[in-house]
């Protein structure tokens, strides 16, 4: 039973890289290996338990793949290492991309262009567009298409990056990132989150229920 | 009760279950502190890891040679038993439990409950067995081995399924003790199978929950049945009922097992109080919000609330969330090792 090959102390990772912020349990493009996302100040590290051979390198794709999605900084010279690039770290928006970049698909390639995504409550498509206004970076929500009351949906998205990034509401349709900064890749993911809230909620809830074991999930209860 | 001599974790598990000093309180994972990334670590993941020996034992041993935690607990899920006896098993993937497809019972009433002739061959069982043999050899005098043997009333459950079985003790409360009678046969047979095997002590689940049955349904159908188990089976017990059961531990006091392993759902100073020093405790800290969600200081806290009200035996109040963050896992014994260096005068 004792496994000879030296492998790494739990306590001694956790010292190491910090604070793990997200844990996906199963990496669908790689053996179901866990993967998570260490942090510890503003440094973070990519970083799996599995010693299965091509590991290294599938952490180093992940974690290229959350430096472009994020627009993120690179650690040079470290393969599954990088850095947030302002002091106040985006804790909730992390979560969700370090989640994109091991389950969405590692070869396609990084959206650009202008930042849009179609309502999925109504026919209209959001647009995301920022400017520097006296020393912050302010983010416009605009809407394009046929629908009731357009301005309660740009509300909503707006309220959307309230929720999952504690932006600030700085009029109805427009918002700023906590610390004024500017973050278009956190902002192009958020907003397919943003704009409906509930369903995401739901999503959230059932993810934090997989894995439990309680009366309900056993079925030995009412509810 | 306090030791000035240091103490092997299996002593401090052992002494602390007989109600003997201790060196500080033991933390101990009467159910399963099995997460995907020590699945990773050693290369055993689930479902594996419950259905072969070898993955079981590696997986298994992580509580005490990485988390350091003073016992190792081999039988993660509820469900070795009733695979053996034929329940529709789902096993699931590495990052969710086994279960039982209660909706799809195997048998009807008393009259059909039957060992069958291999059960303590089929690989499910044997599995844990197996796995016992082998952390005793590696561990066996340092670390006190946990195995589990599921109570009458949970075998009920998964063989009869839930609601069948809980509206028959209302219809045929008779009818539901001879099943009662029947099943406890299982319970004592692989309990000790695994006592056999070397478990040092044994955890008993018997899920007459909160949420399902009242205090009053714990002392009519499994107080007896419960002191027969401590008579038959010569190993400290660990009973283990899910959710709010302040309301039967003066019952579960009288059973005479060593401890009552408890949910985050009853406090602890109320717990304690409810026991009245008839059996001790182990747990509590939660696991949906507190060691899956959030942080070691949030642990912390909960670890010094159990231990300030008496709780003498510090644990996860149930199998904790296979996608718990280790951090919070290691979280548990350094905060009982700084409580007792505070508090504890030696």
């Amino acid at each position: 039973m004792t496994q000879t090959a030296q492998r790494p102390r739990v306590a001694d990772i956790v010292k190491k890289y910090g604070h793990c912020l997200e844990l996906v349990s199963m990496d669908p493009h790689f053996h179901e290996i866990s993967v998570g996302l260490f942090i510890k100040g503003r440094l973070m590290t990519v970083w799996s338990f599995s010693t299965i051979e091509g590991v290294e390198d599938r952490l180093r794709q992940i974690r290229d793949h959350l430096v472009g999605l994020g627009e993120l900084e690179t650690v040079e010279g470290v393969s599954n290492q990088l850095m947030f690039p302002t002091e106040y770290i985006l804790e909730m928006p992390l979560k969700f991309l370090f989640k994109e970049a091991v389950e969405g698909d590692p070869n396609s390639p990084l959206p650009s262009g202008p930042i849009s995504a179609s309502d999925n409550k109504s026919r209209l498509t959001f647009f995301l567009e920022g400017e520097q206004q006296e020393g912050r970076y302010v983010y416009t929500v605009r809407a394009e298409g046929e629908a009731n009351r357009p301005e309660m949906r740009v509300r909503a998205v707006v309220g959307g990056f309230m929720r999952y990034a504690q932006c600030e509401r700085v009029a109805p349709d427009k918002f700023v990132f906590p610390g004024g900064a500017r973050h278009d890749g956190i902002a192009r993911l958020l907003l397919t989150y943003a704009r409906n809230v509930s369903a995401v909620d739901n999503m959230l809830k059932a993810s934090e229920m997989a894995g439990q074991m309680t009366t309900q999930t056993l079925g030995f209860s009412q509810t | 009760m306090v030791s000035a001599k240091p103490m092997t974790p299996k002593e401090r598990v052992l002494n602390a279950l007989a109600g003997k000093p201790v060196d500080r309180p033991p933390v101990a994972n009467p159910t399963n502190v099995a997460t995907v990334e020590l699945m990773d670590l050693v290369e055993a993941p689930f479902p594996d890891a419950c259905r072969s020996a070898e993955l079981n034992a590696r997986l298994a041993a992580t509580g005490y040679t990485e988390l350091g935690f003073d016992s190792i607990a081999p039988y993660f899920s509820i469900i070795q038993e009733s695979s053996a006896l034929g329940c529709d098993m789902q096993w699931e993937q590495k990052d969710n439990w086994p279960t039982v497809r209660m909706s799809n019972p195997i048998w009807k009433s008393a009259d059909d409950v039957h060992i069958p002739a291999n059960f303590l061959e089929h690989r499910d069982t044997k599995t844990i067995t197996d796995s016992i043999r082998m952390l005793k050899q590696e561990f066996g005098d340092e670390v006190a081995i946990i195995g589990k043997t599921m109570g009458p009333w949970t075998l009920a459950y998964h063989v009869f399924g839930v609601e069948p079985f809980l509206l028959g003790t209302v219809d045929d409360p008779s009818e539901t003790m001879r099943a009662m009678d029947a099943l406890k046969e299982i319970t004592v047979l692989y309990g000790q199978a695994q006592i056999d095997a070397g478990a040092d002590v044994l955890t008993l689940p018997d899920h007459a929950t909160g949420d399902l049955v009242s205090g009053e349904y714990y002392r009519r159908f499994l107080l007896e049945l419960h002191q027969e188990m401590v008579e038959r089976l010569k190993v400290p017990l660990i009973l283990h009922i899910c959710g709010a059961t302040v309301d039967r531990m003066p019952y579960i006091a009288q059973t005479g097992m060593a401890a009552f392993h408890f949910d985050s759902k009853n406090d602890p100073q109320e717990s304690m109080d409810a026991v009245a020093g008839g059996i001790r405790l182990a747990g509590n800290i939660n696991n949906p919000s507190t060691l899956y969600a959030r942080g070691p200081q949030e642990v912390r806290a909960e670890v010094y609330r159990a231990l300030e009200a008496g709780v003498q035996i510090i644990a996860p109040e149930c199998a904790i969330p296979l996608k718990t963050k280790l951090e919070n896992l290691l979280e548990i014994p350094a905060a009982v090792q700084d409580w007792a260096a505070e508090r504890m005068d030696l």
